[in-house]
């Protein structure tokens, strides 16, 4: 396995974090002030997952995402200007207003849908896994979910048959150390309850499939590790698990008191957080100079701007709308 | 077409078949479909004809290998996937209704879920509560999926084979009393579009309106009635969702007098919506209150005297529209 | 005792037939190090707090159970290598006598980091085990056990074995037990080496044919054990030799090798200048680019590690048990 990453893919990887990074930031503040309607869940902090996942996938694959799946959409080329239309619920959105932030989807790129629903998103995904064996041998499905994931059932159920029938398939579990309030494996001083019998990747192996145990906030780790895990599916031999150690600097949803965790743990999370680690590590390796990077950071921001002001004009949807897109068929 | 009378397993194996030789991207999914040929062998020698990538055994994980259809539909295959009773909907619900059901439409319109689950429902063989409901008005209540309920071989045959060309997801409900009657069914392939009800007796003095299995009681109850001089209309909808409404409502009009025959439970059912399209669209036709006949609100019981006792069947079907007949 | 329960999880899962380093064996293992110390009669037995959980799990299913008093130690909880390290280094301030690590070599490196000073002992739990041998976890925390009681010459069944310390521009910048590898790949990324293609040179300090990873290629090329007082630094290439060396679990690899140069202890090595990460007993962890001069030496100031069967064996013929 070749693992030199080119420059040109290093900086797309980097221009990708921060467009990610300054969209869920403005979703914060947009959120604050009133312009959001319905439940937003954010994702900075865990965009090395996405990336590093998702930039070794090629045309005809495809992903399943969360409820915080706006990192996945953006890697996966969504269009950002439909993406924050689609926040507003306005009729520009990229699914007409009638998704919102947590049902984004754009097939024709391969991004199969966030979801509303804690780990169904997996059985999904293995069900892709499934069409691309059977029709386009070579292609891979992710399945993105969290920590909070692997105690469902049907991700369970996903896990099995997945491994019976050798999909073509990579599971992404990004533990961000919390499932909504509850603590994923080791209990603290504010959260001694935890959501899991200490390991996610032990499951995964207890079902024969190959897992490893990846940090979350080192993009090229995660890179890495992907391009392993992808390359094998690739080959056909079958689904693997990636245990992604990450942290989510916003609340569980946008509003969230996190009583359930201290200013300190943040703190410490954020000095090893994946952009400024990334950045760097491309300014040390002679990649960029900050002075670029940082005109790549200040062009993410105009352009998630310019989303904004563009959602805030945007129309709303016509109220008959609300019955068309039920069926293929008109509506009964 | 050339006809011959076949059963309602063979028909709908038959559908399979043709279906999935005319179009590769049709699978059958679900558990012991393949070398078992189906519990109740609906898919019987199709492993032989069309192999083990698309004949596929499933594992007892009815949320993993829903989901995987309905996921599988959402990129294109056509699966159809067997859920063996349409009482485990519970460990599946969730891929049925809050997915397959909503992705179209929580995603602008953009996709097609063309998955078909078919399951079997139905009461009469002292299966008890847990192997005998219908369910289907649950499934009917959740807008996004189609709800298609045959009763004769024929309508068996081509109802499946147009679920399976239709681009939406929904379940096809097989009630398991019918699988041994026979009937006259085309040897070639054709199709039954949706939305369309059958007169299945024509009559002048009481609409029946029934499903599944509980149209055969009411053809019975109605021959019965004939003799005593009670013409009755007796009217499948084939497919609840969509609805043909126009149907029904002509058929009232006529008749002036309604009995629903309706094998799920009693409350928020499908017998109940039924009345409420009657009651507020063609209140001024009736002569009579409008008769539900349904399973009470209690869980199916096991001992064939109780559940003799709450099943509806063609001597409650005579006796109520006798009520009806009487009313004038 | 130290667990770390990110030993043994990395990608080379992907790439060989390594076993994944299960959270519930580790705990296992850590329960039966627990009764080991317990048994040889130490007072107070000290377990790091990990991001895992793991350590709190032994001391809830032993606690009470048996004479050693048991003690959680608490640490930041990063979830790095630097839980591992400050552990290490709480512990030694507490006056630790012995430390047993469930790990691979990698944990042992960290928690030499912190604690140089104290005798170490490791379970083997990760991918490669250069510095741990396969002993019952039992017999490890009962020979780290009879270590921390005393009352008996241990000899050189516990010695310092030999380090290899790392300088760039001439400020010591950090240290591995085992091997210094130069990758030619520029930045740290999944850590692990798996890679022989991208390896330029290696020193090492030690390599037993019995050894997998990059020890491997030196053990089959100059078998040389933690006693001898020398090391090598190999550059790879053709012209000299070849090898078939295990680098992963299950993954042989010929590897040619270039040149050898033989090293003896307080000599420095300068490494042949370019852009590397260097990768630490086997983990890619520093980033060096051309500009950088980097030199390599090898020293006897490695950590103290205590032969388990020697320290048994002493024990047994001196009816100290």
């Amino acid at each position: 396995m070749s693992i030199l990453v080119p420059r040109d893919k290093l900086i797309e990887m980097y221009s990708i974090m921060v467009l990610i990074r300054a969209f869920e930031d403005r979703a914060h503040e947009l959120f604050a002030a009133g312009k959001l309607p319905g439940f937003v869940h954010l994702y900075a902090g865990e965009e090395a997952v996405a990336v590093g996942v998702i930039s070794n996938l090629v045309k005809g694959d495809y992903i399943t995402s969360t409820h915080r799946g706006h990192g996945h959409c953006i890697a996966m080329g969504c269009d950002i200007k439909g993406m924050m239309a689609e926040l507003y619920g306005k009729r520009t959105g990229i699914c007409k207003g009638k998704g919102g932030s947590m049902h984004i989807a754009d097939f024709e790129i391969g991004m199969l849908g966030a979801n509303g629903i804690v780990g169904a998103g997996v059985p999904l995904a293995v069900g892709a896994a499934l069409a691309l064996k059977y029709r386009s041998p070579g292609n891979v499905a992710v399945a993105f979910f969290g920590d909070g994931a692997m105690n469902q059932g049907c991700v369970m159920e996903a896990l099995n048959v997945a491994t019976i029938w050798k999909l073509p398939i990579v599971f992404t579990v990004e533990d961000n150390q919390y499932a909504i309030s509850m603590r994923s494996m080791a209990p603290t001083k504010l959260q001694p309850r935890v959501a899991t019998a200490r390991s996610f990747a032990e499951r995964a192996v207890g079902f024969g499939i190959t897992a490893v145990t990846v940090d979350g906030m080192d993009v090229l780790a995660v890179y890495e590790a992907a391009k392993a895990a992808i390359e094998r599916a690739r080959r056909g031999e079958g689904p693997s698990l990636l245990d992604c150690k990450t942290y989510r600097y916003y609340g569980h949803f946008e509003g969230d008191p996190m009583v359930y965790r201290s200013r300190e743990e943040i703190e410490e999370w954020r000095k090893r957080d994946p952009i400024r680690l990334f950045k760097e590590r491309l300014i040390r390796m002679g990649v960029a100079t900050e002075h670029e990077l940082e005109a790549l950071r200040e062009k993410a921001l105009k352009e998630v701007e310019e989303a904004v002001s563009r959602a805030e004009e945007d129309p709303y949807p016509e109220p008959s709308e609300a019955y068309t897109d039920v069926f293929t068929d008109p509506y009964y | 077409m050339s006809e011959r009378v076949i059963t309602f397993v063979e028909a709908l194996n038959e559908a399979l078949s043709l279906e999935m030789e005319r179009d590769p991207n049709v699978i059958v999914m679900g558990e012991d479909v393949g070398v078992y040929g189906g519990i109740f062998g609906v898919s019987k020698g199709l492993l032989e004809r069309f192999g083990s990538d698309r004949v596929i055994d499933t594992p007892i994980s009815e949320g993993g290998f829903i989901g995987a259809a309905i996921g599988a539909s959402a990129v294109g295959l056509r699966p159809v996937v067997e859920l063996m009773f349409v009482d485990f909907f519970g460990v599946t619900m969730d891929q049925i209704y809050n997915q397959a059901a909503k992705m179209r439409y929580m995603f602008g319109g953009k996709i097609k879920v063309c998955v078909t689950i078919r399951t079997t429902i139905g009461g009469g063989l002292s299966a008890a509560a847990q192997h005998s409901q219908v369910l289907y008005s649950i499934f009917a209540h959740v807008p996004g999926l189609k709800a298609i309920i045959p009763s004769t071989p024929y309508d068996a045959k081509g109802l499946l084979i147009s679920a399976i060309r239709d681009d939406n997801p929904k379940v096809f409900f097989e009630h398991k009393l019918l699988y041994g009657v026979k009937g006259p069914v085309p040897k070639e392939s054709y199709t039954i579009p949706f939305g369309v009800a059958d007169v299945k007796r024509e009559g002048s003095d009481v609409t029946v309106i029934a499903l599944a299995y509980m149209v055969h009681e009411a053809l019975k109850a109605a021959e019965e009635l004939a003799k005593e001089g009670v013409s009755v209309e007796v009217i499948d909808p084939r497919t609840i969702v969509p609805f043909d409404k126009e149907t029904v409502l002509k058929s009232v009009k006529k008749t002036g007098r309604v009995v629903i025959v309706d094998e799920d439970y009693d409350r928020c059912g499908f017998a109940s919506w039924v009345a409420a399209i009657i009651a507020d669209e063609a209140f001024e036709y009736l002569d009579a209150p409008v008769k539900r006949i349904t399973t009470p609100n209690v869980p199916i019981p096991f001992s064939p005297t109780l559940e003799r006792e709450i099943l509806p069947n063609a001597q409650k079907i005579v006796k109520a529209v006798r009520q009806v007949v009487r009313k004038i | 005792m130290i667990i770390n329960p990110d030993a043994g999880k990395d990608i080379r899962r992907l790439l060989s037939s390594a076993s994944y380093s299960g959270n519930f064996t580790k705990i296992e293992l850590g329960r039966r190090v627990t009764l080991g110390l317990d048994s040889a009669g130490v007072d107070e037995v000290l377990v790091m707090h990990d991001n895992g959980g793991l350590g709190e799990d032994v001391v809830a299913s032993l606690e009470g159970k048996i004479s050693s008093r048991l003690t959680l130690i608490p640490t930041r909880g990063t979830g790095t290598v630097l839980d591992t390290i400050e552990g290490a280094s709480r512990m030694k301030d507490l006056g630790v006598k012995s430390l047993v690590v469930v790990g691979g070599d990698g944990t042992l490196r960290a928690a030499f980091k912190g604690a140089s000073e104290v005798p170490l002992a490791t379970v083997s739990a990760g991918t490669n085990n250069v510095t741990g041998a396969f002993y019952d976890a039992s017999l490890v925390g009962y020979a780290a056990g009879l270590v921390t009681v005393g009352g008996v010459e241990l000899g050189d069944a516990v010695r310092r074995v030999k380090l290899l310390e790392v300088f760039v521009d001439g400020e010591p910048r950090d240290v591995a037990v085992i091997d210094v590898a130069g990758i030619r790949i520029p930045y740290v990324g999944a850590r692990a080496v798996f890679e022989v293609e991208s390896i330029a040179f290696a020193v090492f300090s030690k390599g037993e044919p019995t050894d997998v990873g990059l020890a491997s290629i030196l053990g089959f090329l100059r078998p040389t054990g933690f006693d001898e007082d020398v090391g090598f630094l190999v550059e790879f290439g053709n012209g000299f030799s070849e090898v078939n060396a295990l680098i992963m679990p299950g993954v042989f690899k010929r590897v040619g090798v270039r040149r050898v140069e033989r090293l003896d202890v307080g000599s420095l090595v300068s490494i042949p200048p370019g852009t590397y990460t260097l990768a630490l007993d086997g983990e890619r962890e520093l980033e060096v680019c051309s500009s950088d001069e980097v030199k390599v030496m090898l020293s006897r100031k490695g950590p103290l590690l205590i032969n388990v069967p020697k320290v048994l064996r002493i024990c047994a013929m001196n009816k100290n048990y």
